[in-house]
């Protein structure tokens, strides 16, 4: 039998702190879209190696594995503009 | 990256007038370009609208703009990488005299270098690689608009070239899917007018 964690992304520009709505994120293939405060959650096996990427069309991409090892597990991405202006 | 580009067009055995940072002035640049009535190419790197390139001029007018479109009389003017420059600017530009203009219709993206891959080279080689085409055309005396058209060729082939790179590794490379499409909007954007 499988706990079940919380995996908790909260998106911010990195230059404002404003939250990033409307920005999608993938966990391991499950994809959702964060709402007007930059957030989304996954159910996630606890104790599991996560792969989350996080695209935003105007922001620098931001991938990485995370080890949910709390039942509610938050990870906070900062995301740089990549629009050149 | 303007400082492989300098590098570059020196390589050619042209002249380079770099203008940096607080010097992207519209006064600077008009003095500049009044010293230096022979320059046959300006390079813009840096942010723009669709109007002007902006320069340190980034609530103001700009550096160089459709109002003084004209001082980039009989040179070819490049913004690249610079975002939106070919809506307005560009036509612009050429219907006051400018021999040519490339840029984007688009916001053009940055690329960094990532864990996975260094994509900011990339990012470079695929930007350098118009400019070395344009100049090496030109320094053989090839006419401005075939010069141009194939620097414009080249560019979009290499550009094709990393996107075929980040396809091949979409799998391995957590961040190629951002940099494909990043790739795809630098390329398919960017254009040229001609007189």
């Amino acid at each position: 039998m499988c706990s079940l964690a919380k995996l908790v992304i909260i998106v911010h520009d990195a230059g404002t702190q404003v939250p990033l709505p409307y920005t999608q994120v993938d966990a391991d293939g499950s994809v959702l879209t964060t709402g007007l405060d930059g957030v989304c959650s996954f159910d996630v096996t606890l104790g599991k190696a996560v792969v989350v990427k996080v695209r935003h069309s105007y922001y620098r991409p931001w991938s990485s594995t995370v080890q949910v090892n709390t039942e509610r597990f938050e990870v906070s991405c900062d995301l740089e503009k990549a629009i050149l202006g | 990256m303007a400082n492989e580009l300098e590098k570059l067009i020196r390589g050619f055995g042209w002249d380079v007038v770099r203008l940096q940072g607080p010097q992207n002035l519209r006064v600077i640049f008009g003095l500049t370009l009044q010293a230096h009535p022979d320059a046959t190419l300006i390079a813009y790197l840096g942010h723009a609208s669709s109007t002007a390139l902006l320069g340190e001029e980034l609530f103001g007018a700009g550096l160089l703009g459709v109002d003084n479109a004209g001082d980039a009389k009989e040179r070819i003017l490049v913004g690249l990488p610079a975002c939106l420059s070919a809506q307005k600017l560009g036509p612009a530009a050429v219907q006051s005299g400018a021999k040519a203009f490339v840029g984007s219709k688009e916001e053009m993206m940055a690329q960094w270098n990532e864990v996975d891959h260094n994509y900011m080279a990339d990012w470079f080689d695929y930007t350098l690689t118009f400019y070395r085409s344009l100049v090496a055309s030109m320094s053989n005396n090839m006419t401005t608009k075939d010069a141009l058209s194939k620097a414009l060729n080249d560019y979009k082939e290499r550009c094709s070239y990393y996107m075929d790179l980040y396809k091949n590794h979409l799998d391995t490379w957590p961040n190629a899917d951002f940099y494909f499409v990043a790739c795809r909007q630098n390329r398919d954007f960017v254009v040229g007018f001609i007189r």
